[in-house]
């Protein structure tokens, strides 16, 4: 036991060459938990749909931003005055009410993604606490192995993260010489 | 400080909104003559054809990222003196003394308003 008060002993495990009987039992239990984790139910059901999800998100939210330029762009170039003008305004801010409802679908679709997300963090919990497992060396797949490389070669990728500089800070740091 | 307006900018950019929202803020701002690019590579090709008066361009696009457009920019004699303004949604310290060292004009933060890139583009090419 650590001073922290974490278990780090190994499980007990039997010794094939002195209890054969319970080596097997002992693969048995533990395919029993692999199975019990539903991997081809999490590949294909939580995380495939996820995708999906994900890809409608991007797409909605991109049809969005587009009925909001289309707005934009139609107003300020538009030459009309008076009522003619005020009839356009009315029209194209019916377009962007109408579009707000974006909100709910993608809305759904993150609800979704988040009890997917819960769902294989639950299994993975429950699959670690039964075979008592100890993280090792990672084994990373293709994508990750990819992903990590263009991280290296990339300075910057994904999103605004929290702790990120300011435009003010930047804007100090650019005006400093060298 | 005065812009001269009729000067060409190449917007470079993955995101087709990104480059839209940022044509139509530079519109505004009176600039007719802009292009645009979809990465680093495509840039690349459009600032040897023709010559750019500022490129804004994107950090995070493939195959060639905006660091990545920035240094072939800045090792290009026909090139190196183009005003480079670097967009981008995230910032950290390391990169932007990275993007300051590669020789980068100014930085800006997404999202960004119309006076922000305003101001930026002032304190690069302002008369």
């Amino acid at each position: 036991m650590t001073p922290g008060g974490v278990d780090q002993r190994q499980p007990e495990r039997p010794e094939p060459a002195r209890d054969p009987g319970g080596a097997a039992a002992y693969i048995a239990e533990l395919r029993a938990a692999i199975n019990g984790l539903g991997l081809l139910d999490l590949a294909e059901r939580n995380l495939g749909a996820a995708h999906l999800d994900i890809d409608d998100v991007l797409g909605q939210t991109r049809k969005v931003a587009d009925v909001m330029l289309e707005t934009a762009e139609c107003l300020l170039g538009s030459t009309a005055t008076g009522q003619a003008y005020k009839a356009l305004v009315e029209d194209r801010m019916i377009g962007l009410m109408e579009a707000s409802g974006f909100q709910d679908l993608t809305g759904q679709r993150l609800n979704r993604i988040v009890h997917s997300l819960h769902a294989i963090e639950e299994r993975l919990r429950l699959f670690a606490a039964h075979v008592e497992a100890q993280d090792g060396e990672i084994r990373l797949g293709t994508h990750e192995l990819l992903r990590k490389s263009r991280e290296m070669d990339q300075l910057l990728a994904g999103p605004g993260a929290p702790g990120a500089m300011t435009q003010d800070g930047i804007d100090a740091l650019m005006s400093l010489a060298g | 400080m005065a812009l001269d307006t009729s000067m060409p900018i190449l917007v470079v950019d993955d995101y087709q909104t990104m480059v839209r929202i940022i044509k139509n803020l530079l519109k505004q701002l009176g600039f007719e003559d802009v292009d645009d690019a979809a990465d680093g590579t495509a840039a690349l090709g459009k600032l040897k054809e023709k010559k750019y008066g500022l490129v804004i361009s994107d950090w995070n696009m493939e195959p060639m990222t905006g660091y990545e457009l920035l240094r072939h920019v800045r090792s290009d004699d026909g090139l190196r003196s183009t005003p480079f303004i670097m967009v981008t949604a995230e910032s950290k310290t390391e990169n932007v003394i990275a993007a300051k060292k590669a020789g980068v004009n100014n930085y800006i933060v997404k999202p960004f308003n119309a006076q922000t890139l305003k101001a930026k583009i002032e304190a690069v090419v302002g008369i």
